[in-house]
């Protein structure tokens, strides 16, 4: 990020009183996924502990997400099922949704709803493009296609009047939301979401794919350049499916670096793939964005 | 499709094409894309037909 544009996002953020914090049960995931010397048991009673996050993990274990015929009913059982490393994700995911409030004011210009079903949307999108291209982590492309707009959660909730005015003068003046953000701000919301997520000490992957889902191509790393090509690349086909609002009604053009990384041209039948994408938005929607 | 406050699904053929016109005005001119277009374009015809937009997909 260019020291400038750092400079002017933070200022703002020094202005939150309080920034969002993720819940100890998170933490305590962490470092059971983190230490493999600590118990199922030690993992499963930090869960427990939170009984809204139980009920969120057993319905999305038992969803159509995961197609398991057996029924899910502990979460011990979960992790023998969906594994730590899935299991993890969606803590991190429950977690980062409770963090905002999802009621809006009446007329608000950027409902909170919409935007979390855009977000899930990508969610799913990236899950399912990482799975079809055999990258070898797709939940993690799961919480990443969660959280690459997290930056506007943030700017509407601290900045006010301003941020309806940004989102009003992209609409009428037909730009796109991050060129009318960066216009007003000096700084747009992949760079308030790559500080957040800095703050939150998240692995590099969820810190680069937020900051540059705009632009993958610029990443050097190969990894990270592959992960954050199936986000940029999925929120173009949420945004043509309609599934929530992210503040454009337009699908950007795409990076063609990003189309190359991802071999996309033999998914020519794109039926199946937008089925497949609808599916498992339905199986988690209610669940993760009530 | 999903229909909401904000959008109500095309009623006809020239609604259908006034609307993708309309998301993909600035996407250019890439391939892949195309293929997203055209894949809408069918699942928005399936609508008109009263079926569901989307094919659900059995196999995982």
């Amino acid at each position: 990020m260019d020291p400038e544009v750092r400079k002017k996002a933070e200022g703002f953020l020094k202005n939150v009183k309080q920034m969002p914090t993720l819940p100890d049960v998170y933490t305590k995931v962490k470092k059971a996924f983190e230490d493999p010397s600590l118990s199922i048991e030690y993992l499963s009673d930090a869960i427990r502990l939170d009984q809204a996050l139980t009920v969120s993990l057993l319905r999305l274990a038992n969803s159509p997400l995961y197609g398991y015929r057996q029924k899910i009913s502990s979460i011990s059982q979960a992790v023998m099922l969906i594994g730590l490393r899935e299991l993890y994700s969606l803590v991190l995911s429950v977690s980062i949704v409770g963090l905002f409030p999802m009621k809006d004011k009446p007329g608000d210009p950027f409902p909170s709803k919409k935007y979390w079903e855009h977000s899930l949307g990508v969610a799913v999108t990236a899950r399912i493009l990482a799975q079809a291209i055999n990258y070898p982590r797709p939940d993690e492309l799961f919480v990443a296609g969660l959280i690459h707009d997290i930056g506007i959660m943030i700017e509407k909730m601290y900045l006010g009047d301003q941020f309806g005015q940004i989102c009003r003068k992209a609409q009428e003046e037909d730009t796109f939301f991050i060129d009318t953000e960066t216009k007003e701000l000096g700084f747009n919301h992949a760079h308030v979401g790559q500080i957040l997520t800095e703050s939150w000490h998240f692995p590099e992957l969820l810190v680069t794919t937020t900051a540059c889902h705009h632009n993958p191509s610029i990443i050097e790393d190969k990894e990270i350049r592959l992960a954050c090509s199936i986000i940029h690349v999925s929120q173009a086909i949420v945004r043509g499916m309609d599934l929530g609002w992210a503040g454009d009604p337009y699908i950007q053009p795409l990076d063609e670096e990003a189309i190359k990384l991802l071999h996309l041209v033999p998914w020519n039948d794109m039926s199946v793939l937008l089925g497949r994408i609808w599916k498992d938005y339905k199986a988690s929607v209610e669940i993760l964005v009530p | 499709m999903k229909s909401c406050e904000w959008w109500e699904p095309p009623k006809t053929n020239d609604e259908i094409d006034a609307h993708l016109d309309r998301v993909f005005k600035h996407a250019g001119d890439q391939t892949w894309l195309k293929l997203v277009r055209q894949a809408l374009k069918e699942s928005l015809e399936r609508v008109l037909d009263g079926n569901e937009a989307y094919v659900e997909v059995k196999d995982k």
